[in-house]
């Protein structure tokens, strides 16, 4: 892909890196800063990546460094989520959609209790719906790690979700 | 719903305000520039090289990065080694000159071998100094020299011995002629004790006791605290 792409990769996927960010743990008020490091990396970077290969887990893995540098200063270690819920069908009923939104802000909350690494494998292969290959190539990180670790960050994502659905009183499905 | 089920429709978030974006997108160019200028006029020659390299496969494999480190560490303990080492001490033979068949000197003759010394390496050009050289100043003197590295020492203990053996096997006139002979070579010899109590014991086996007799009374003037007392004592026995 050619450098003067980047007007297109930012206009299409700025909002992916955006999300991404949030749900590696970048609070709203760093969101800015953070998203235009990782365009500033990747804007950098743009002759390196080949076209063979997706380009989301590709993103990831420039704003999953990002997100882990910034947690890695320790005025940035507590974390503050704000839970943004949406995707909730428009065909269902006012209880339904009562009882996905809880849902949903029980996975998310779930998710923030995760450790970063374990966090990042399970969005890109949950939410992103990549392969582990692809993953571990976005993460440089082996193969068998990738497969590790997603199995671990499934198992604490089920964990966490579960207490926190016992927290709140609602009947877990799982 | 099922914990992973939720996470799956969790979906991508909300979108960033538009202004955001734009800002972002601004400033993102805006840095970037200057960036821009350094990878196409600063690197040059020097990145192409770097880039070529980093396609050969090798150079960016673990191995390479193995091979790499372990260089680097045989080099610097290569280095330790040579820093830190003791000082190499060599045994080195210096053959004596021929010329020195008779060599004054003043020291003990059973002093070790002068012709082994030791030599640090580092000394080794400059053996200029050598064991020869650095004996002391030898005065003439007939007690003690060299013929072919043999001491007079050794000649003396060599005519003592075979005037030992004679006696040994009886030959007390051989003995008498042995002794003879020493006393005209070495009139001072360093074994001139060991000699007149040979003779003395010689002159027992012959009885020539008023010979011996006279010998040893000299002996014991000349020696009183000698270890050889023992055995001329019998030629004072009255």
């Amino acid at each position: 892909m050619a450098r003067t792409d980047f007007t297109v990769v930012f206009r299409d996927h700025f909002g992916y890196v955006w999300g991404t960010l949030r749900r590696l743990g970048v609070p709203a008020r760093d969101l800015e800063d953070q998203a235009q490091q990782v365009f500033m990396a990747v804007h950098a970077h743009l002759d390196e990546y080949r076209d063979e290969y997706p380009l989301r887990p590709w993103l990831f893995g420039f704003a999953y460094r990002s997100a882990s540098n910034y947690r890695r200063l320790a005025r940035h270690r507590i974390e503050r989520f704000g839970v943004v819920v949406e995707a909730v069908s428009g065909t269902q009923s006012a209880a339904d959609q009562l009882i996905a939104r809880e849902d949903l802000d029980t996975a998310e909350l779930a998710l923030q209790r995760l450790d970063l690494d374990r966090r990042a494998v399970l969005l890109l292969h949950e939410v992103d719906g990549n392969s582990v290959p692809e993953i571990a190539r976005a993460l440089e990180i082996p193969l068998n790690t990738a497969y590790s670790r997603l199995r671990l960050a499934r198992e604490d994502f089920q964990l966490a979700y579960r207490r926190i659905s016992r927290q709140r009183g609602g009947n877990e499905s799982a | 719903m099922n914990p992973l089920e939720a996470l799956r429709n969790l979906g991508p978030g909300s979108p960033p305000p538009p202004e955001v974006r734009q800002r972002v997108f601004e400033q993102v160019l805006s840095a970037a520039a200057p960036i821009n200028v350094d990878h196409t006029q600063g690197a040059g020659p020097a990145k192409e090289g770097i880039e070529l390299l980093a396609r050969v496969p090798f150079l960016r494999s673990k191995a390479a990065s193995l091979l790499g480190a372990w260089l680097l560490g045989g080099g610097m303990g290569a280095t330790a080694y040579g820093l830190l080492r003791p000082p190499e001490v060599r045994v080195v033979y210096q053959p004596a000159p021929m010329s020195s068949v008779v060599r004054p000197a003043t020291v003990i003759p059973e002093a070790p071998p002068p012709n082994f010394v030791k030599v640090r390496k580092s000394d080794e050009s400059s053996r200029a100094v050598s064991a020869g050289d650095q004996r002391p100043e030898r005065r003439p003197n007939s007690e003690v020299s060299t013929t072919r590295g043999v001491s007079l020492l050794q000649r003396e203990r060599a005519l003592l011995d075979t005037a030992r053996m004679q006696a040994a096997a009886g030959e007390a006139e051989l003995v008498l002629g042995v002794i003879k002979r020493h006393r005209e070579q070495f009139p001072e010899g360093r074994l001139a004790e060991e000699r007149d109590a040979l003779e003395i014991q010689a002159l027992l086996t012959l009885r020539r006791l008023p010979e011996a007799q006279e010998l040893a009374r000299s002996f014991h003037d000349r020696y009183p605290t000698s270890l050889l007392s023992g055995a001329i004592e019998p030629a004072l026995l009255p």
